[in-house]
């Protein structure tokens, strides 16, 4: 009798045992995916944060090309667009240094003009439009004219 | 199991996307770090005489410096025989190879995005492509080095990547309007078979259209605020002008009023754009796909209570005012839970995985079951001729009229026949002229070939049968039966050449394996 008791303890111990063990590991599992979940749904925020900050870039530029595209203009609005760029920078939208030579990597052709001696074959006769970079990649290319040999 | 992609390649954009490990679809960045490239190819004049070709925004970049070394809206040629490019280095390509330029690039960024290599890849094409086309595409695909598992309706990938299969038989409507095509295509789903029943648009006619009104309207309004120069010949500003319509024309899908600032001669200008403005002026382009979408749903024999999914792709499909349209037409609510830039990408993305892994089972050649976003789905999709073919007959008037043989939009393979009569007594032979062209004038139509087939002499009016039939092999059988002795009296092929040679593809991929593609 005892000793069919005793039997029935063990046994229900060691299922409970088993039973603990496998919740434990279901746990681990679980807290393991949970970390996974947030870990993407991190990425995807970020994505998300990036991809509405970059449209909103993009006409902000606009507002700088507008001033950019003026011969004269008054202190106050040069101070507007540099605390424009200046806000763009901190946010890592740098504007492309101007070049001399073009490469389609970093410059988008909207006009040519004649070589000369001053601008041998593709060569950056004028910056119609400003470049700027996100980071380390090209996040708007420079609108430029450029030199093409006589045809 | 081997990694497919899908690929989008359209006639300005292309996509790659592929079945990620969740079972759902992702778009796969370019190595400039953006979703689409665009379809452009440069071959830079280069002093050491080989081409070294450029695809992409590079290649976009310098349209203006080199026009004669860039090729843009190549798929339009595809299936052109007689089309070429000539290199400023003296090499001539065709379509399918400038298209393999291009596809080499994709597949190139996507192993890099990936991190692996790839192999196999499907191919989306208009549902309007003839099999010439499809088959030029798929030859495009092996020049680049990649196995074609399959070349997929646009239509049927982007209602794939809306989740349609099995558990979702019935009428789909596609109505696709991009930046510069529109489509409309109607399709069965039978057990996961795509059946295309008619397919409709205007090559012409996209979100371009749109921001065109939006420039016209702004040119007006510089006039009317008291600039009196022709400000259209300003390229700067003209391009000003059209990104400010563009973004004007998004900000209306959500705001009521849009407003642009330009400065101009120095006057700062302000010009107020109402969504009704907008609207009304574009109320045209709209009728214009309605009247499509209409035409479309007539040739499919549908009605509107037959349509159970409604589907909006395309950026340009964002405009409210197609989505109103379409409710109000249809009585229907559009689905819209895919983005609707992606959604062809996308669709062919999941084709991908499913033929990729039918391949890898032996002996499921067609219709094994794959498991895809918890769903089961067996996909077949069937193709349609894109023209019509008819014949030329006297009319009841003794005229030349053109007579439809097999209707554009058949199932392919298809037959067809028409009945003939003989219009002279003792006449020794029928001229059987092909046409292709659905229109009953011959002068609207293309003959695609005739022979003379001598007959039995027989008095005026005697019955003959003019049967077509018609296969992916892209010839035309055509056979005259005569009613009266109940036998043919003779039959003839059209063959159409308008693809290349195995040899010529075998050609073509050595000669593209072995450039180097940026």
């Amino acid at each position: 009798m005892e000793e069919e008791f005793q039997k029935k303890t063990y046994d229900e111990v060691a299922a409970l045992k088993d039973l603990f063990l496998r919740r434990l590991m279901d746990d681990k599992i679980k807290t393991a995916a949970i970390v996974q979940l947030k870990e993407n749904n991190e990425a995807l925020q970020r994505q998300l944060d990036e991809k509405a900050i970059t449209a909103l870039v993009k006409e902000i530029l606009l507002v700088c090309d507008r001033i950019d595209a003026q011969e004269s203009v008054d202190d106050l609005t040069i101070s507007v667009k540099e605390e424009l760029l200046e806000l763009l920078s901190r946010r890592e939208f740098y504007r492309m240094p101007h070049s001399e030579i073009f490469d389609p990597t970093y410059h988008n052709a909207v006009g040519t003009a004649e070589e000369t001696s001053e601008y041998p074959e593709k060569r950056i006769v004028k910056v119609v439009r400003n470049g700027y970079f996100f980071r380390d990649r090209v996040f708007r290319s420079a609108d430029v004219i450029v030199s093409v040999r006589k045809r | 199991m081997g990694r497919a992609i899908g690929i989008d390649l359209g006639t300005t954009y292309s996509a790659v996307a592929i079945l990620q490990e969740d079972g759902k679809p992702a778009i796969l960045p370019n190595i400039e770090g953006q979703n689409i490239t665009p379809s452009v190819v440069l071959f830079p004049d280069a002093a050491s005489g080989s081409d070294e070709p450029l695809v992409g925004d590079m290649a976009k970049h310098s349209v203006a410096t080199a026009p004669l070394d860039v090729v843009q809206f190549v798929k339009r040629q595809m299936g052109d025989p007689n089309w070429r490019f000539e290199s400023a280095n003296g090499h001539s390509y065709t379509a399918e190879e400038v298209s393999a330029v291009i596809l080499k690039k994709l597949k190139n960024d996507a192993e890099i995005a990936l991190g692996q290599p790839i192999t196999d890849a499907v191919i989306t094409v208009p549902a309007y492509f003839d099999d010439a086309r499809r088959t030029a595409t798929r030859q495009a695909g092996q020049i680049a080095g990649l196995k074609v598992l399959r070349v997929l309706n646009e239509p049927t990938a982007a209602a794939m990547s809306y989740g349609l299969s099995q558990k979702k038989n019935g009428t789909v409507l596609v109505y696709d309007l991009g930046g510069g095509t529109f489509d409309v295509t109607i399709m069965d789903i039978n057990n996961g078979e795509f059946d295309v029943l008619s397919t409709d648009g205007n090559r012409n006619l996209g979100g371009f259209d749109f921001d065109n009104r939006i420039a016209e309207f702004v040119f007006e309004q510089i006039r009317a605020q008291g600039i009196d120069r022709d400000v259209r010949t300003d390229d700067a500003l003209v391009a000003e002008i059209r990104e400010k319509s563009e973004i004007a024309k998004k900000s209306l899908t959500t705001v009521a009023q849009a407003t642009i600032v330009l400065t101009v001669d120095g006057k700062h200008v302000r010009i107020r754009i109402p969504r009704e403005e907008f609207e009304s002026r574009t109320e045209d382009l709209l009728n214009t796909t309605k009247e499509l979408v209409e035409d479309a749903m007539e040739s499919a024999g549908k009605g509107w209570s037959d349509i159970d999914h409604l589907l909006l792709v395309g950026g340009s499909t964002r405009m409210p005012m197609v989505r109103k349209m379409m409710a109000v037409l249809s009585g229907k609510e559009p689905e819209l839970n895919v983005n609707p830039d992606e959604a062809v990408a996308m669709g062919a993305a999941i084709q991908a995985y499913i033929s990729a892994n039918q391949q890898n089972d032996e002996g499921g050649n067609s219709g094994l079951p794959a498991l895809v976003g918890g769903e089961l789905m067996t996909i077949n999709v069937s193709d349609v001729t894109s023209q019509a073919l008819g014949v030329v007959l006297l009319n009841d008037h003794d005229q030349d009229e053109n007579f439809v043989v097999i209707p554009k939009n058949a199932k392919i393979p298809t037959k067809g026949d028409q009945h003939a009569r003989t219009v002279v007594d003792q006449q020794s032979c029928i001229l059987v002229r092909v046409t292709q062209g659905e229109d009953s004038d011959i002068r609207y139509v293309t003959e695609i070939g005739s022979k003379e087939i001598p007959i039995p002499t027989y008095p005026k009016g005697a019955p003959f049968t003019v049967a077509y039939a018609y296969d992916i092999d892209q010839t035309v059988y055509v056979e005259l039966y005569d009613e009266t002795a109940h036998n043919i009296v003779g039959k003839f092929e059209i063959d159409r050449i308008m693809n290349m040679s195995d040899e010529e593809v075998q050609n073509a991929m050595r000669k593209i394996g072995q450039m180097d593609i940026m």
